[in-house]
């Protein structure tokens, strides 16, 4: 009688597997026709494109629903978006030409209105908006017809068309009947695709735009999808769930490639640094900082932790910024200098500074700060390394400003113009918590009011040089994104990180 | 509940302030200053809480930072899928945990039993986030019967909710295999073995409804814990559920909406407790409520 308890026991136990298994067919793998879909790491909050400066967000956004007066090609030049032309009438004053023609996903046509509109949205102080930091210095933006608009600035503002680049215009109609709220629901662009339908958390679908001014794109329905874990993510393309995959790990970028898919890699602009408060003893001294930066192998941590995916740096931007100067050369890895250095500075038992990380927030982040703990332990330089959650990090480091020691960080630079990080970072008028230095103040701002560009990059290389010698970071290096691309597409990564779907093409 | 609103409010506004997250890193010391005056942050704490307390009292947590929109309904939007997840990993944890149990039981000392004792230590022992990667690898890489993420129909739904039930089954079987070695042994079963009742009553009958009592708890508490805890298994499997939606809002220091996702989820607790109670009435009728 027991064993036949069991039996039954095992059958139920059985159908329930069964019936657990029963309506899922094998699940399509490979190339089937229909959607392709982008995963990115996580889902935009709001699709008003000028209510965050999420790079998910504008990632998805820029060039396929919405698009900025400028565009960049594949290589980071500027070229015409919605505006055709411009032209810099005094050091002060720039007109843009706008294209004719173009028209709203609604109809609402697009005019020098639109551009107006969206800039004053952007500066009106009462709204606090995220991309105003980027507009500062705009005294006014005014319509001269139809086609033209003025943009004028409060000083001379070299960088001031790329400082557009990550400006999306708005219609101005829709967007003040719908409010930000559900215009972020429901966004009208531009671009070459229009945004059907949002299922939170779950994917968002972009049709074509039948309408679009540059014809519509090849692909018909491109879906974002966001996937959090990259393991996942990863599978979701190796079983044909996904077509592209944006922040694919390192470390899979051969498992990606057995499988048949490609994985794709672009050097961004993310500039990565142990930063240093050079206000306090012992970082106050030069020597002192030039030692730690001979003291850390960053070829090594390359090697180590991104698959030697990324480009060492000797100064303070990226190579696609405008301002890099490539005569300027990384610190040789010279544990013996750095000790030399610290010696002649004071330090010959070495010395202790406190060194804030984060985690969570970049690829092997907290491995990188304790193998950097460890190689600066190798030169006497004695550390207590402290791992914050990047909110906790970026108020201590940004608002409240309170790192006392060694800090690191890794900053991009969406406008391409190295005035964006110097001045966000060591210009001391601006938010250079941490550096202070009369001859940097002084370049930064002749770069910024050098209209020329052959002049403006030589004042550049002057300031990177001096950077180099100062160091006020242990210069470290750039990363590159890696994306998994399935086979079925024909697509490339940008530098920039937008997506621009209607570049794509079914293979 | 009033006590959960109130640690919740602390820990968020010990560290970290949304105004500097939400400008770029060129934003001047001005701009964020007017955007922590806009959030309502530059209010004394005491005030701040409670603005906080009268809109939690009217279901109102405030508009999320990020998302422009209620937290309430952004959380409410969230809790069918977390529900349909928890409740799943749960069937699951029940049949498989149960199952188990009572044949261990049953079978004590066989082989069986130790098999099935042995599963259970492995099924606790795992971590959730290294079972649910195995289950993508194999179900859904190697074999390709699942997805791998994502919410979408029945299909989706099996690997999210066997990595998420795994646990608490492993520890439900171990429980439901003790109480009924216990009760197997008691004088009434006996009595109902005499009476020539077939042996399948007096397991599911009589030994089983008395060992499901403890039993029932655990269930009850477990319905809390899967929903509120499966952060890890709704991050891994890219499930739209509110785990995942508190953990994005904490990183991001979105008061409003952290609130709301802490209060849905507490509330969740306390009415899955609720119907334990409820439970017990049915299990054991001697129980009574004055």
């Amino acid at each position: 009688v027991r064993r036949e308890i069991l039996r039954r026991a095992v059958g139920c136990l059985a159908i329930c597997g069964l019936l657990s298994t029963w309506p899922l067919g094998q699940i399509a793998r490979g190339a089937t026709p229909g959607p392709i879909t982008v995963v990115q790491t996580a889902e935009p909050t709001s699709l008003d494109p000028i209510s965050n400066t999420l790079s998910v967000t504008q990632n998805l956004l820029e060039g396929n629903v919405f698009e900025a007066l400028v565009m960049r090609k594949d290589n980071m030049v500027l070229a015409p978006g919605l505006a055709t032309a411009w032209r810099s009438v005094s050091p002060t004053t720039w007109e843009f030409d706008l294209r004719h023609g173009v028209k709203f996903q609604n109809g609402e046509a697009f005019d020098a209105t639109s551009v107006v509109f969206t800039f004053q949205t952007i500066l009106d102080p009462k709204n606090n908006n995220p991309f105003r930091p980027f507009l500062d210095v705009i005294a006014s933006v005014t319509k001269v017809d139809d086609y033209t608009v003025r943009i004028e600035t409060k000083q001379p503002y070299a960088p001031l068309v790329a400082s557009l680049y990550p400006i999306m215009m708005l219609p101005p109609k829709a967007y003040q009947d719908m409010g930000s709220d559900a215009f972020g629901q429901h966004p009208i662009g531009t671009g070459p695709y229009d945004v059907t339908e949002w299922v939170k958390d779950d994917h968002i679908t972009l049709r074509a735009n039948p309408g679009y001014w540059n014809g519509a794109p090849a692909i018909p329905v491109v879906v974002f999808k966001a996937i959090p874990d990259d393991s996942t993510r990863v599978a979701a393309l190796e079983t044909g769930n996904a077509d592209i995959i944006a922040s694919a790990p390192f470390q899979e970028i051969n498992n990606i490639q057995r499988r048949g898919d490609r994985a794709l890699t672009t050097t961004n602009t993310r500039v990565y640094m142990i930063g240093m408060n050079t206000f306090k003893a012992p970082l106050n001294d030069v020597r002192v900082r030039q030692a730690l930066n001979y003291a850390v192998d960053k070829q090594s941590l390359l090697r180590a932790f991104w698959d030697g995916q990324g480009q060492v740096l000797g100064s303070a931007v990226s190579p696609s910024s405008f301002g890099y100067t490539s005569s300027v050369k990384p610190y040789p890895y010279n544990p013996q200098k750095a000790k030399e250095l610290l010696a002649e500075a004071g330090y010959p038992q070495g010395l202790a500074v406190s060194f804030d990380g984060l985690s969570g927030r970049y690829n092997n982040d907290k491995q990188i700060e304790e193998a950097i703990v460890g190689q600066l332990g190798q030169v006497g330089v004695r550390t207590q390394l402290n791992v914050m959650d990047f909110g906790t990090y970026w108020t201590n480091y940004w608002l409240t400003a309170k790192l006392n020691g060694l800090w690191f960080l890794g900053n991009g630079d969406p406008l391409f113009d190295s005035d964006y990080l110097l001045t966000g970072m060591l210009y001391s008028k601006g938010r250079g918590w941490y550096y202070s230095s009369p001859k940097t103040d002084a370049l930064i701002e002749r770069a910024r009011t050098t209209m020329d560009v052959a002049a403006r990059q030589k004042v550049y290389a002057e300031l990177m040089q001096d950077l180099h010698d100062e160091a006020p970071w242990i210069f470290l290096f750039v990363g590159k994104d890696v994306y998994g691309v399935s086979s079925r597409i024909a697509w490339q990564p940008r530098p920039d990180g937008l997506f621009m779907m209607s570049e794509a093409a079914l293979r | 509940m009033l006590l959960i609103c109130t640690i919740m409010f602390g820990l968020t506004r010990l560290s970290g302030d949304p105004a500097a997250l939400m400008l770029p890193p060129n934003a001047s010391l001005a701009e964020i200053a007017a955007l922590r005056q806009q959030l309502g942050l530059t209010a004394p704490l005491g005030v701040q809480y409670a603005v906080f307390l009268r809109g939690v009292l009217r279901g109102d947590f405030g508009k999320s930072l990020y998302y422009r929109q209620p937290a309430l309904s952004i959380v409410l939007e969230r809790l069918p899928a977390s529900g349909e997840l928890a409740l799943t990993a749960l069937a699951v944890s029940i049949v498989v945990g149960a199952s188990a149990g009572i044949i261990s039981a049953v079978r004590q000392g066989t082989i069986l039993d130790e098999l099935t004792m042995v599963g259970a230590l492995l099924g606790q022992a795992m971590p959730t986030f290294w079972l649910g990667l195995m289950l993508i690898l194999v179900f859904s890489v190697q074999l390709g019967w699942f997805p791998p993420s994502g919410r979408g129909g029945v299909q989706s739904l099996v690997l999210p909710a066997v990595s998420l039930g795994a646990y608490s089954a492993a520890g439900l079987s171990r429980m439901v295999r003790s109480g009924m070695l216990e009760i197997m042994s008691r004088e009434f079963i006996r009595t109902a073995r005499a009476k020539g009742l077939r042996e399948s009553s007096v397991i599911f009958t009589h030994a089983l409804k008395n060992a499901a009592i403890p039993t029932v708890t655990l269930i009850g508490l477990q319905l809390g814990v899967l929903f509120g805890g499966a952060v890890v298994t709704e991050t891994i499997f890219a499930w739209p559920g509110v785990g995942r939606l508190l953990t994005q809002a904490i990183f991001a220091r979105d008061f409003p909406l952290v609130s709301a996702a802490t209060f849905v989820v507490a509330s969740v607790f306390v009415l899955s407790n609720f119907l334990v109670d409820l439970t017990y009435l049915f299990l054991n009728p001697r129980m009574r409520y004055q």
